[in-house]
């Protein structure tokens, strides 16, 4: 969203909630809206310009005394919506596209399944998932520092991360929480079904070993079903050679291994007798396991 | 700036107060920001506003439908809210209060394939509730279908719908130029009783398996496969499932992803492990 729509977005926003009531402590109003007095102002500026300029029979009045805000909106503007299908089937996707169950460490269970509740009823998603009533329960945005045990891409080792969570978002990996590495002082994404435990009591420890550089690994494969959508991955980063065989850079060997075995159906690499005999290991293991129990 | 917010806002609301018969003068006459402006000018501020506006989502679209008397523009895009207002309306306090503090956290990603997705959701929704039949194209042909609903399957969004009486899945980002019929329909798609399967999935084909594997590693890529848990059990560091699954290459994708992590597998399916076995060891 650029500048004009998240100002456009924060002044409808504050029209749809001042619906519910003709009078706020401007406090509760701004902590609702997570607006501070400068964006408040701004707000309250521009609708009443609206307000002057437009011919509406009394589209709203706005009386501000001390703490208090007044609020006289038009029985036009009362019956006007201000939220939209998309913005409401844009983030019911996000939500159902993230498990609830790792995105309960983030936002209260509950307010979590009453709004996916709500939505199912109005968005045709089908949601197999079964949830569990639960007791209310702070989000991980309620705390300003948290530890995490993070497991990054290609390993099932873990590291801590001493991070001050800043907002949740999806890429081509899965969700990710955006935050500050309080130890490293640089904004890091983690997957959020890799973050394994978090801790609110912030302790001491090691920071992960980040002396030894991680060296990029290029994965060359051919598709095997006429170029298949692959999950996990931003197809802009898919490139095709002269030959016609197309590639990937990954950050390390592992994380392309790990992206090879979640593919194996859709692709076979090519120009790596390393990796494929990875992979013909795998499988030995596989099946030895299957067939221990003969 | 603040001149588009007005517009924009006058725009939303001349919509609400008289839903019916606007037409491009009558957009022109009642809104103060228009009124002086010369016939081109009003046109290129009006596109730029319409714009502006259906990058948040509400649509203003100008309906020539020939056997309509006279042509109209008609405003769309917040069906959805309104349901909820008015069939939940002791919830709906809550709902928003939740919806804004998602805003505030989530950062929904705007690029351009995922805002043009987004889109193309919000079209066949609004013809799943108004029982609109939709074409489109898909892998080079006209698809002619009436839609139902929606499915994820490892990431990857595909829409349900009708096409001859069978029920047919479609990769969602390979949808384009969705064309919405407009006529209803008096079709049953009930989302609950028709099938949202993939034509690869047999639902007699169920695999129970047995596994002992590392707590962590089960934690990280259990969304690799859909399955149900029988039963868990967690033994120093290692869970013991028994798991029935339905997803037969999400299942070995997750075994493979997880061989050094795995102690025990016990397919009890006898077709099933020999497929696999044969399969792995070519």
């Amino acid at each position: 969203m650029n500048l004009v729509n998240n100002k456009f977005d924060l002044i409808l926003r504050f029209l749809e909630i001042v619906k519910e009531k003709p009078s706020w402590k401007i406090d509760e109003l701004c902590h609702l809206l997570n607006i501070n007095n400068e964006e408040f102002e701004y707000i309250v500026s521009t609708l009443s310009q609206i307000y002057i300029s437009n011919d509406f029979d009394l589209f709203l009045d706005i009386e501000i005394n001390n703490e208090k805000i007044d609020i006289d909106l038009s029985d036009v503007v009362i019956d006007t919506q201000f939220i939209t299908d998309y913005e409401l089937l844009s983030m019911y996707k996000f939500l159902i596209g993230s498990d609830i169950k790792y995105l309960e460490h983030f936002i209260p269970k509950i307010h979590l399944l009453n709004f996916k509740n709500i939505l199912s009823k109005h968005i045709s998603i089908k949601d197999d998932t079964l949830y569990e009533k639960v007791k209310d329960e702070r989000g991980v945005f309620e705390y300003e520092e948290l530890i995490i045990d993070y497991s990054p891409l290609g390993t099932i080792s873990s590291s801590n991360y001493h991070i001050k969570p800043i907002s949740l978002l999806k890429n081509h990996e899965g969700v990710v929480l955006l935050a500050q590495d309080l130890k490293a002082n640089k904004l890091k994404t983690f997957l959020i079904h890799r973050i394994l435990n978090t801790s609110e009591d912030i302790y001491q420890f090691d920071s992960p070993d980040t002396s030894l550089k991680e060296k990029e690994y290029t994965l060359t494969f051919k598709y095997l079903n006429n170029n298949t959508l692959l999950p996990g991955i931003d197809s802009s980063l898919i490139l095709k050679n002269k030959i016609g065989d197309y590639s990937i850079r990954f950050r390390n060997r592992s994380i392309a291994l790990e992206f090879y075995k979640k593919n194996i159906y859709m692709i076979k690499v090519v120009d790596d007798i390393g990796i494929n005999a990875e992979i013909k290991s795998s499988f030995r293991k596989v099946i030895n396991l299957v067939n221990l129990l003969n | 700036m603040k001149n588009v917010f007005k517009r924009c806002l006058a725009l939303i609301i001349l919509f609400e107060k008289e839903l019916e018969n606007i037409d491009a003068n009558y957009i022109k006459d009642n809104i103060p920001q228009y009124r002086d402006l010369s016939s081109s000018a009003f046109h290129r501020s009006f596109e730029r506003d319409k714009e502006v506006l259906r990058s948040i989502g509400f649509v203003i679209k100008y309906n020539n439908d020939k056997w309509e008397l006279e042509s109209k523009y008609e405003f769309t895009g917040v069906n959805i809210w309104n349901n909820i207002k008015n069939q939940q309306a002791d919830d709906s306090f809550a709902f928003l209060t939740t919806f804004l503090y998602l805003k505030d956290i989530i950062s929904l990603n705007n690029s351009k394939d995922v805002v043009e997705n987004n889109k193309n959701f919000v079209q066949v929704q609004t013809a799943i509730d108004n029982k609109l039949r939709i074409s489109f194209e898909y892998s080079n042909k006209k698809r002619i279908v009436y839609p139902y609903g929606f499915k994820l399957y490892k990431d990857i969004w595909y829409l349900c719908a009708l096409d001859n009486e069978t029920s047919k899945t479609y990769i969602m980002d390979k949808i384009t130029d969705i064309k919405l019929g407009d006529k209803s329909h008096s079709k049953d798609l009930n989302f609950d009783s028709l099938s949202t399967d993939f034509s690869w999935e047999d639902q007699t084909n169920k695999i129970m398996i047995e596994i002992v594997i590392s707590k962590k590693a089960y934690f990280i890529h259990k969304n690799i496969f859909i399955h149900k848990l029988i039963r868990s059990e967690d033994y120093e560091g290692y869970l013991h499932l028994d798991i029935e699954t339905y997803d037969p290459f999400g299942l070995r994708i997750f075994l493979i992803l997880n061989d050094e992590h795995l102690k025990k597998i016990n397919i009890l399916n006898k077709d099933f492990k020999q497929d696999l076995v044969s399969e792995f060891s070519e």
